[in-house]
């Protein structure tokens, strides 16, 4: 085995202040390397492994938070790092990525062939994943915050899920439609006609209204199957839009959630993940699943939902 | 105007890593991580340790590594006897503080 961690330590020279690096940062890989030594020198391979895995993590952790929270050359580096917030929005990022990389891989898992082939394929799946993951791990972050009910904190919340929302809007909008037939041409290698996902929001409006006046006309050969797909449009065109406003529906739970018992917020988290994941699942085959429901109202069901509770929450505490 | 003396403040985790140092003397990060039983983690422990270096509570020296440890020194920390100080004071305010809430 090689000492651990030089890669590690070029990294944080190369991120970090060398103020953070000669304090912080060093004293950690030290650390690691001399118990990593002692653990190979008693003969415990298992455990200097152990050790190496542990503290590799810490190593990533601190260098994440001292190079990206803390401006180089900042006098007290470590002030941020204690903060309660920043361990929150680390393990929340960390959620984020897990969740990204298990939606990608079981998109991948459907298509085996193409991904096998061309790996860098998936990166045209992050725009319909983000939209899913970023809720919730926002959520969950809002909900470890001590003291977010907070006035002067809730507001900054409610701004930051704002800021979400709309940058969600744009990816489903105008993002998620060219990636998502990006990546239907490479998979097919060739020209695909576009889907609804596939549509920008202008056009897929432009093809609703088109739609609605053949089937209100009574121009189209096959009224059923125009009417089925016209629900698809909708299904597809209200969807993203209610995803775009998830963050802020999310946040407004998660602020009137927050300082209460551990039990209750863990109930919350499950029933928000819940919610959210059932939904997605439902939303990849609208008609069969909700036929008698209509599409706005299915889309935009989870968000009310989130919101009744969310003014719920506020009247108790009021 | 009076000028204003600043009073020295100390957290629970400062706290506690000023009791381990003055009960068991110098020691280095991950030691003092596996000496808290947990109450002291990994990724913050050596944030801790700086911040309380600069208020002079405590004070380090490098130890150099042995040939075949990656040649990065340890550092091993220690109580200066302004933190001990500190520490003293500290404890004894809170004894007072529980006594008076107790009556």
């Amino acid at each position: 085995m090689t000492t651990p961690g030089d890669r590690l330590l070029t990294l944080a020279r190369r991120c970090c202040s060398p103020r953070a690096t000669e304090r912080v940062l060093g004293p950690a890989l030290a650390d690691l390397r001399w118990e990593y030594r002692d653990a190979l020198h008693r003969g415990r391979v298992w455990r200097a492994r152990w050790i190496r895995t542990t503290g590799s993590l810490t190593m990533l952790y601190l260098i994440a938070i001292h190079a990206s929270l803390v401006p180089r050359g900042s006098v007290t580096p470590w002030a941020m790092s204690t903060s309660p917030v920043v361990p929150v929005i680390a393990r929340s990022a960390a959620l984020v990525v897990i969740m990204t990389g298990g939606l990608i891989g079981l998109v991948a898992s459907k298509t085996p062939a193409p991904i096998a082939q061309r790996p860098w394929l998936l990166f045209y799946l992050l725009p319909a994943v983000l939209p899913v993951v970023v809720p919730i791990g926002f959520g969950v972050a809002i909900l470890q915050i001590p003291g977010a009910r907070e006035s002067r904190l809730a507001c900054r919340v409610v701004v930051v899920a704002a800021a979400l929302s709309l940058l969600t809007f744009v990816n489903n909008g105008w993002i998620l439609p060219v990636a998502n037939q990006a990546y239907r041409m490479n998979a097919a290698g060739g020209p695909v006609l576009k889907g609804f996902n596939e549509l920008t929001f202008a056009e897929t409006q432009t093809w609703l209204a088109g739609a609605r006046r053949l089937l209100s006309t009574a121009a189209t050969r096959h009224p059923s199957a125009m009417a089925l797909d016209a629900r698809d449009g909708e299904y597809s065109y209200h969807g993203r839009l209610a995803l775009s406003a998830a963050p802020l529906a999310v946040g407004l739970f998660a602020v009137g959630l927050s300082g209460r018992r551990r039990t209750m917020r863990a109930v919350g988290i499950l029933s928000m993940l819940l919610l959210f994941l059932t939904w997605y699942a439902a939303m990849r085959s609208p008609v069969e699943t909700f036929a008698s429901l209509s599409p706005a109202l299915v889309a935009w069901l989870p968000n009310l939902a989130l919101v009744v509770a969310a003014s719920a929450f506020h009247r108790q505490r009021q | 105007m009076a000028k204003r003396t600043r009073v020295p403040t100390l957290s629970p985790k400062e706290s506690l890593i000023l009791e381990l140092l003055v009960e068991r003397g110098e020691m280095y990060g991950l030691q003092l991580v596996s000496s808290s039983r947990r109450q002291l983690k990994r990724g913050t422990v050596y944030v801790t340790l700086g911040r309380m270096e600069d208020k002079g509570y405590i004070r380090s020296r490098t130890e150099d590594a042995p040939p075949d440890a990656g040649g990065l020194p340890r550092r091993m920390y220690s109580a200066t006897p302004f933190g001990e100080r500190v520490l003293e004071t500290w404890t004894r305010v809170a004894g007072h503080l529980m006594e008076a809430f107790a009556r």
